[in-house]
């Protein structure tokens, strides 16, 4: 009798074990496939907006301020030059839907979305300071550098050129130069020099007027 | 059998159980949560912020981000602009608020979605952008 009562405990426990257990991997299948998430994919884009919209990438004027030309002649190739994890990933960059960069097909991979502008430049303007006549010339917001040439006439010294009170170009003996100059883009600049009385002679102001459009530029890859 | 005792296997069983279902248990806590929205959000804070931060507004000579911050009368200047501008530079699909010394601008934020910010230091105190998907 007492044979019969301990096997019906046997099977009991038996089948509870079984029961738990069934039910414990259960739960560590389903834990396991959440946390299965590409991280590869996850990586490969972040790493490549991340480098797209860097102040010191090939393809920004600053952070966040996308080159029009760089970006129309980006290719998967250059793209892999800048940001290394993407290579042989099925790859595709827009920027407002307009595909830009196109290689493969990323249909399930991973997607991010970045905030940026677009800066295209204007053809250059020329502005002529006539050293006879006048000594300023306005350049307009936004512009971040010009490039100035000074060509003074005979019996005429020009030692220093102003960009909004602040010297930009000075040489004790004379200036007869062609630099680029960095100017604030927060505000119109004044670029002022002093010629002095019968000066001849003239210097030319040459910009671009940048123009900026805002965008999302969308990356998604499948490693 | 008046002994008034478990079975032996009973006892072993249980303790079985118990074992198999803290480990089932340590799998389901040791586990961290799926992947959230709030990497994308962070980013898209911060390309907001880095934008405004850069960016010279009509009349000041500074950028957006500090002429918001800096006074009463700048911020009622530029608050309307300000908010066109980032409804332009984010996706359609997300709402945003700017909070500044001198009050927020931008939506209310729903409690519980998932939200991302960036705070920008600036002379005049800090501005800070929040983004969700709304």
């Amino acid at each position: 009798m007492r044979a019969q009562t301990n096997l019906v405990a046997l099977v009991l426990s038996l089948a509870l074990l079984t029961g738990a257990t069934v039910i414990g991997v259960t739960f560590a299948d389903a834990a396991l496939a959440d946390a299965d998430r590409d991280p590869i994919d996850r990586h490969v884009v972040t790493t490549v907006a991340d480098r797209l919209v860097a102040a010191d990438a090939p393809t920004t004027v600053r952070a966040n301020a996308l080159n029009a030309t760089a970006v129309e002649n980006l290719s998967a190739s250059r793209i892999e030059a800048l940001a290394p994890p993407a290579e042989d990933a099925a790859i595709r960059i827009t920027l407002d839907g307009e595909p830009i960069v196109a290689r493969g097909a990323p249909g399930g991979g991973a997607t991010i979305r970045r905030s940026v502008v677009v800066v295209s430049h204007s053809e250059p303007v020329h502005r002529t300071i006539n050293l006879s006549r006048d000594s300023t010339v306005r350049v307009p917001r936004g512009v971040g550098r010009a490039t100035v040439a000074v060509d003074t006439g005979p019996n005429t010294t020009l030692r220093t050129v102003h960009a909004s009170g602040r010297v930009v170009l000075y040489d004790g003996a004379g200036l007869e130069t062609n630099t680029t100059v960095h100017l604030s883009r927060y505000g119109p600049t004044t670029i002022r020099v002093d010629p002095g009385t019968n000066a001849t002679g003239r210097v030319a102001v040459t910009y671009r007027q940048p123009r900026t459009e805002s965008r999302t530029l969308t990356v998604t890859a499948n490693a | 059998m008046p002994r008034g005792q478990l079975s032996l296997s009973v006892v072993e069983a249980a303790v079985g159980v118990l074992l198999v279902m803290g480990v089932a248990t340590g799998f389901a806590v040791g586990v961290t949560a799926p992947p959230s929205s709030t990497p994308q959000l962070d980013a898209l804070a911060h390309d907001t912020a880095t934008v405004l931060g850069s960016e010279p507004t009509d009349r000041a000579r500074t950028p957006r981000l500090v002429a918001l911050a800096r006074s009463n009368r700048s911020f009622a200047q530029v608050r309307t602009s300000t908010r066109e501008r980032i409804e332009e530079l984010l996706p359609p699909d997300v709402a945003f608020r700017v909070r500044t010394p001198w009050g927020a601008l931008g939506y209310p934020h729903p409690p519980t979605t998932p939200v991302g910010s960036a705070t920008v230091p600036t002379r005049y105190g800090s501005v800070t952008i929040r983004v969700w998907y709304g």
